[in-house]
């Protein structure tokens, strides 16, 4: 080859595999934010979920005098389900989720996860890649939305002193399990993208398995109790306990957090492992 | 330099490509040509590792594509200009890209200017034409300034301006001392584009020669001439060996003898000649001849 290419190749081969990783987060980087409804997801989701959590928190507020002896003594369970309702669970669930699915299905459906592929020949890095950005902006996210909830509802409920304290006992530990749904609602739907590559049938896989079968599931008995722990959904409300009524076969909450790891662990292993061993 | 030895990609019952072998050498720019479903994007991808091959070999410059962790510095593809995401702009688009090899945006600035988009980049994928997403992916090729390049049907969605533009990047990238090569189902396409062909049917080798060595299979080269007094001259060019078809204007069409040899006859046989003009054989005409028995969609047959 002519000196004009070898020219044009700034110190290729000491490049270390660490700083070209890290221009493959860049590139991620660059194509996650260069989507204009990324934006706009992420600041309609985070309103709508502030506003649900507000509007619960300032419901109990107002009808506080109204809660009987018994639910007054175990008024903990409502405040942190005010500080994270399940409608915003739902809410947080559709729009992460729907970005995951972007990140991955929206490369598939245009074909560009071609053109990926030819510039970083590495797939398994790109998926990784992909991966790091959607945890690291949806955790921020999490923080911000979820963590934000948390002391704007407390502080609303604790105009009638019920209002709880982040370092009440156990009451850190539950408000995490809450911010953590956030970055796993992504890689759950990043990995159902890579396996289904089309975006309707992502989305309603990813809307059944992640909410619809644990909602459905009754606790009552003892196989369907069992199905349902199995699911993030349930174990995020066991962890933060905000699960009402009789619960006949109770689970610790280190299950629940083996459960969760377990999701997020086969979801990262799926996205990246997929993709190497497939035609494009 | 791209070695293709033995590949082959089945698709279930489908074979894409069937036992191909061929070599494309650098410094020129050499057609990859074929008609319909003949198998030349495929062997394009299986060359890029975005397929993996059921058997044989696919290297450039000795080594599986896909060995490369970054790939923009070794070879630059265009396989299918749709394949960009229509909600980013040109320059996001192209940035990603650079940015995840390392390059910086100076490169990226360049190739939009040397593609011509420089003044759209700011525009979504979405609102460009196909002649404006095949510059697009063009720029992405040139990207990391390879040595290898690989074109799918570049000229599909080009007008007549972008055409020559093309021919002439793919001219000087060749002649900088590249690989270029360039696929097409048309022959025309090839004509005044490439040097070297590989023409392929069904998935199977049909050629791999220069243009010129190509055509000459399309029908003898022939001399069509006119004169006032045909049967003289017919009757001393059989004489002299030729092969003599009068044609339905009168004119003969004379093969086997060059168009210097028939005047030199005329002359000494005293008979006047009114045209003498060797007919350049047609690269069309060579191609269908060539891939007719193998073409995979043929107009009217049942599936
Ligand atoms: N993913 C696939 N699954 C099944 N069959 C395939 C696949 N890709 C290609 N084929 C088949 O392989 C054959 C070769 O296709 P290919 O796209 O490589 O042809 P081509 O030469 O590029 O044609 P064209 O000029 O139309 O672009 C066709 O019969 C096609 O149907
Ligand atoms: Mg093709």
């Amino acid at each position: 080859m002519t000196g004009s290419t070898t020219a044009a190749v700034p110190g290729s081969a000491n490049t270390g595999a660490l700083a070209s990783f890290r221009d493959l987060l860049a590139a991620e980087w660059i194509k996650f934010w260069s989507l204009r409804s990324t934006t706009w997801t992420l600041v309609m989701s985070g309103v709508a979920i502030l506003a649900f959590n507000g509007y619960a928190a300032y419901g109990d507020y107002a009808n506080l005098e109204g809660f009987s002896a018994a639910a007054r003594a175990d008024f903990t369970r409502y405040a942190m389900s005010d500080a994270f309702t399940p409608s915003s669970f739902l809410a947080l669930m559709l729009a992460l989720g729907a970005l995951g699915v972007n990140v991955v299905v929206g490369e598939y459906s245009t074909g560009l996860i071609r053109s990926t592929f030819t510039a970083v020949p590495a797939r398994g890095a790109v998926m990784a890649a992909k991966l790091v950005v959607v945890t690291a902006v949806s955790s921020s996210y999490g923080l911000v939305v979820i963590g934000g909830s948390f002391f704007a509802t407390q502080a609303i409920l604790d105009r009638k002193d019920v209002g709880l304290s982040i370092t009440d006992p156990g009451v850190a530990e539950r408000v995490l399990a809450s911010v953590l749904m956030a970055p796993l609602a992504p890689l759950v739907a990043m990995a159902v993208g890579v396996l289904l590559r089309h975006s309707i049938a992502t989305i309603s896989v990813f809307v059944v398995a992640y909410l619809l079968v644990p909602i459905s599931l009754s606790g009552q008995t003892y196989a369907t109790a069992v199905l349902g722990h199995l699911t993030p959904y349930r174990a995020w409300m066991r962890i933060a306990d905000i699960e009402f009524g009789s619960q006949p076969h109770p689970w610790p909450v280190s299950g629940a957090w083996t459960v969760c790891a377990v999701w997020a662990i086969v979801a990262v292993i799926l996205t990246v492992v997929v993709v190497k061993r497939r035609d494009h | 330099m791209i070695e293709v030895k033995q590949l082959t990609k089945r698709y279930g019952e489908t074979t894409a490509v069937d036992d191909l072998s061929f070599t494309v050498r650098p410094g020129r720019v050499t057609g990859f040509l074929g008609p319909n479903g003949a198998g030349k994007t495929t062997t394009l991808s299986l060359l890029v590792g975005l397929s993996r091959p059921t058997r044989g070999t696919a290297t450039i410059d000795g080594v599986p594509f896909d060995t490369h962790p970054r790939g923009l510095r070794y070879v630059g593809a265009l396989l299918d200009a749709r394949d960009v995401h229509g909600g980013r702009t040109g320059h996001d688009h192209l940035t990603a890209l650079a940015r995840s090899n390392g390059l910086g945006c100076n490169r990226v600035r360049q190739v939009l200017e040397e593609v011509g988009l420089a003044d759209v980049a700011a525009r979504r994928v979405g609102t460009y034409s196909l002649g404006m997403k095949q510059r697009l992916g063009i720029a992405a090729a040139l990207l990391g300034d390879p040595p290898v390049l690989l074109f799918d049907e570049p000229l599909n969605g080009l007008d007549p301006e972008g055409v020559r533009w093309v021919r002439g990047l793919f001219h000087r990238k060749a002649h900088e001392g590249r690989t270029v090569l360039v696929s097409s189902h048309l022959m025309s396409e090839m004509e005044h584009t490439a040097i070297d062909l590989v023409v392929v049917g069904r998935g199977r080798l049909i050629a791999a020669e220069t243009l010129v060595e190509f055509a000459a299979r399309g029908r003898m080269p022939s001399v069509t001439v006119r004169t006032p007094d045909p049967t003289a001259l017919s009757a001393a060019l059989a004489e002299a060996g030729a092969k003599v078809t009068t044609q339905a204007d009168g004119a003969l069409a004379v093969q086997q003898m060059s168009a210097r040899d028939i005047g030199d006859l005329a002359l000494a046989r005293f008979i006047p000649l009114h045209e003498l003009s060797p007919q350049v054989p047609s690269l069309e005409e060579a191609f269908m001849k060539m891939t007719g028995g193998s073409v995979e969609y043929r107009a009217g047959r049942r599936q």
